[in-house]
């Protein structure tokens, strides 16, 4: 068992598809691409002077906005507290179709990957239901690889800004993806490989835990909930298959949450948006659904931190997650003690402002770049072969197309490659992803 | 330093620099598009008695808490009519209570006919 921490190590990535003498630079030739198109590209927002003649009118508008708003919110306030039993109800969802094409003997395929209905009710201004059931692959049997499953259902009790409760099925607050997987909110067809293999997204735990704000530019959430089955990690998934969706354990729970920085909020930074987050998770592994533990002795650490940057029209976001397993050589299956991967992504929204008009008024298009590394035998215990397989690296290229700003169109290749000298197939997809 | 530690190190200097270069250079509408309080008040576009504190709570909701779930809607982007029914829905979602709604209404209202 090895309980030393070590140095994170990056492993150089090779694609196989480019020239020796520009893999290293190829990195660098995207991201000065993108920057190229920002500074020749963007409309900048032009700030018309007002007309003299209207400034009278605008006055009395923005007044009436004002208490229209403050109107409004008295409305609401009436309806959460004795509205009719329908108006407590909230209803929303997402879903996304997926046609996916792939070199050689990979499968070419159609798959209605998720279907999503959210639920959510209110009790009172201070306790809330919300709900998300999802039905993954259109067809459920013992055959299948689909499933229904039950990701989200908690009860919120707001008490204070810095304090507030939440009980029941909650997501894992690690990472990016996994609290922000909705297709509209992402680019590409497919979530970040990252998100699939080192952060298991969808990854929930059921339990108690707070959340809220500790001033206006940090946020906390902090669980107490139930952990993982050690029983289930491999060599190439990691502890993805660890997760127990139906009846999980209290055995051995786990303990995970994360801070978010908004340094923007109290001043105009260069740009509109940024958040700085560090996650973590640490729990038990002896844990298995209905109670029937494996029994493994040992635990799971997962430290993970993620940004999101949108300079203008550029979006920029990436996350590096390290996963160290103790007890990995008991639980085999070729288990590694350390896992390690990141990723960096740049897009651009380039839909030209003159062509928003009509049924493109709220339209919008992208162009973006993904880059992953990611190795599930990043530390392997003593005595265990690595597998290779499990050493990987990803680019993306693609694009987003925004019929409206809940509604997108994708499509996107992906080249891949790992250590094992195996040719891994290109894949070619396409999707279409809502959100409402 | 590692050659791998290297290409990643400089992948994200070069990010940076793209972001704070674009900032400054004004390629970012972020400063017009998302604007504070008090650029609101600076720019003479508060009706008269708008509660400045309600307004930077409202900012700092957006920033927070709509953006956490998906990507950040400039104020522009809606009419202050539209934007009402879009807070009415988001709201309850979002676990917002009355007053963090109130003040987000606010300041989407406020920017957004700003922002025109």
């Amino acid at each position: 068992m090895n309980t030393v921490p070590y140095p994170y190590r990056f492993r150089s990535f090779v694609l196989s598809s480019f020239p020796l003498t520009t893999r290293g630079i190829l990195p660098f030739a995207v991201v000065l691409a993108l920057f190229a198109l920002c500074l020749g590209g963007p409309a900048r927002a032009q700030e018309s002077p007002p007309d003299p003649q209207d400034l009278k009118i605008r006055e009395l508008e923005k007044t009436v906005d004002a208490l229209e708003g403050r109107i409004d919110a008295m409305d609401r306030t009436k309806a959460s507290l004795g509205g009719s039993w329908a108006d407590r109800f909230t209803f929303g969802g997402y879903g996304e179709m997926h046609a996916n094409f792939g070199e050689g003997s990979a499968p070419d395929q159609f798959d209605i990957h998720r279907l999503v209905a959210y639920v959510g009710y209110t009790f009172s201004d201070w306790i809330r239901f919300s709900s998300e059931v999802e039905i993954e692959h259109a067809f459920v049997s013992s055959e299948s690889g689909g499933e229904i499953s039950i990701e989200q259902a908690y009860l919120d009790f707001l008490l204070s800004n810095p304090v507030n409760i939440r009980f029941g099925r909650v997501l894992v607050p690690v990472g990016i993806t996994n609290r922000k997987h909705e297709p509209p909110t992402f680019y590409g067809v497919e979530r970040p490989s990252f998100d699939r293999v080192i952060i298991p997204t969808t990854w929930s735990a059921d339990g108690i835990g707070a959340f809220g704000g500790l001033g206006p530019s940090l946020k906390y959430e902090l669980y107490l909930v139930s952990g993982l089955d050690g029983s289930q990690f491999s060599a190439v998934n990691g502890i993805r298959n660890g997760r127990i969706k139906e009846r999980p354990s209290l055995h051995e729970p786990a303990v995970t949450g994360r801070l978010d920085f908004f340094p923007f909020v109290r001043w105009p930074g260069p740009g509109g948006f940024l958040r700085l987050g560090a996650s973590a998770y640490y729990g038990g592994v002896d844990n298995g659904n209905q109670g029937d533990n494996p029994g493994i002795d040992g635990e799971v650490r997962v430290l993970s931190g993620d940004f999101e940057y949108t300079v203008s029209k550029i979006d920029f976001r990436g996350a590096v997650a390290h996963e160290r397993i103790q007890g990995a050589k008991e639980i085999g299956n070729g288990t590694a003690s350390g896992i390690f991967g990141w990723y960096l992504e740049a897009g651009y929204r380039l839909f030209p402002e003159s062509w928003k008009k009509g049924k493109l008024s709220k339209s919008d298009a992208a162009i973006f770049a993904r880059y992953e590394d990611f190795d599930t035998q990043h530390r392997m215990p003593d005595g265990v072969a690595k597998n290779p397989a499990g050493d990987r690296r990803e680019w993306t290229f693609g694009t987003n197309f925004y019929l409206t700003p809940t509604l997108v169109a994708k499509g996107d290749v992906q080249f891949r490659d790992d250590a094992s000298g195996n040719d891994l197939a290109t894949l070619v997809n396409f999707g279409l992803g809502w959100q409402f | 330093m590692s050659k791998p530690f290297l290409r990643m190190s400089m992948v994200l200097a070069l990010l940076a620099a793209a972001g704070v270069v674009g900032g400054l250079s004004g390629c970012a509408t972020g400063k017009a598009s998302l604007p504070t309080a008090d650029a609101l008040g600076a720019a003479g576009a508060l009706p008269r008695g708008t509660d400045m504190d309600a307004l930077q709570r409202g900012r700092a909701i957006l920033v927070t808490e709509c953006a956490n779930c998906h990507r950040l809607f400039l104020p522009a982007e809606y009419s202050p009519e539209q934007w009402r029914g879009i807070v009415k829905r988001m709201a309850n979602r979002a676990s917002l209570g009355e007053d963090q709604a109130a003040d987000l209404e606010l300041y989407l209202a406020v920017s957004s006919r700003a922002g025109k």
